[in-house]
């Protein structure tokens, strides 16, 4: 009962909002057909200009993907290194991976900031005389 | 005892279906309503599938960011799925140019008669004239019968005619499809909304309770 009254609510709501509902939609309607005048008109400079189309895929969708790649690349290369029991971040693959996608090392980025903050060093501000 | 409105048998009947009719009008809008918002609903969702590499990325990390990388994709989904009803209203469009050229007629004016445009292939009634139900002898505008009909589908033969029914096909069908697509447009850039508002945004107690 209470849904048919919710439902009759909403039909009675629509019919009295149907004049707006009915502009909205016209609006809606020019404003696509300008946009797919000018999408068209996009689509030829472009295909006569650099033979793309303004179908193609996006430069930040390109980048999301290569990403995504890597890290399913990387991921695939640490679960293969952990199945052949070895130092999966100093084989010559791993590098090879980093390399490709400019990543740093992990093992390298941790022995650094092992030296960076190594409390022991005499250089280290917070190190020795506290301890 | 004293009645200040006395209804007859008859003024109970058309009352009671008058007030029948108008909650299934309702209840029938009502019902389309939300068959619509569950169908846009559904459509939104491809907002969810064309954005989730780039967030799962995280190339995407600004609500204005994500607005405007949906917005991009958003028309060029419309644009690719638009061409189909575009052409086939563009094709109905040529035919009533022709037919235009052929008749001299007035160009969509005609398009909907009996005499010369699609009007012939449908039913219509004397609505105008239908004989109409009194309560407490006050003529009202509720029809108390079936009015006669003023056309039965059928064919005319000439040109005009002829070359409406071709168009209207191409149409009816080309507006479908363009109401449908639009409406997808629509409910992408709702969940466009939605959604730059939600995914980014940051919940306090989550963090507390890490804490």
């Amino acid at each position: 009962m209470a849904s048919m009254l919710k439902t009759f609510g909403i039909g009675l709501l629509c019919t009295v909002l149907s004049p707006l509902i009915l502009l909205v939609f016209v609006l809606y309607f020019i404003y696509t057909l300008l946009g797919t005048i000018v999408m068209f008109g996009i689509n030829t400079y472009k295909y006569f200009a650099k033979g793309g189309s303004v179908l193609d895929e996006l430069a930040i969708e390109k980048k999301a993907r290569q990403i995504l790649t890597a890290q399913e690349e990387y991921n695939q290369k640490m679960r293969e290194a952990a199945l052949n029991n070895i130092n999966p971040l100093n084989t010559p693959q791993m590098n090879q991976v980093h390399e490709e996608n400019n990543f740093n090392n992990p093992s390298e980025t941790i022995e650094n900031k092992n030296t960076e903050y190594n409390y022991e060093s005499p250089n280290n501000p917070y190190g020795g005389d506290s301890q | 005892m004293i009645y200040l409105v006395k209804l007859t048998e008859t003024d109970k009947r058309i009352l009671i279906t008058a007030f029948l009719a108008i909650i299934l009008v309702f209840l029938l809008i009502g019902l389309v309503v939300n068959i619509v918002r569950k169908i846009m609903a559904h459509q939104g969702r491809a907002v969810d599938t064309y954005m989730y590499d780039m967030l799962k990325a995280k190339v995407v990390t600004t609500p204005r960011e994500f607005r405007k990388i949906s917005f991009i994709k958003n028309f060029q989904i419309l644009y690719k799925k638009i061409t189909l009803p575009i052409i086939l209203l563009a094709i109905a469009f040529v035919i009533c140019l022709i037919r235009y050229f052929i008749t001299k007629d007035e160009f969509f004016v005609t398009y909907f008669t009996i005499e010369k445009g699609i009007g012939s292939l449908f039913y219509k009634w004397d609505w105008a004239e239908a004989e109409k139900a009194t309560i407490l002898n006050i003529k009202t505008f509720i029809p108390s019968n079936w009015p006669d009909a003023l056309n039965t589908p059928h064919f005319e033969s000439n040109v005009s005619s002829i070359m409406a029914y071709c168009s209207f096909p191409f149409l009816l069908v080309g507006l479908i499809l363009y109401f449908n697509h639009l409406l997808a447009f629509i409910s992408r850039s709702i969940q466009t909304r939605k959604l730059s508002k939600t995914f980014f945004q940051k919940d306090l107690s989550k963090v507390t309770n890490e804490i």
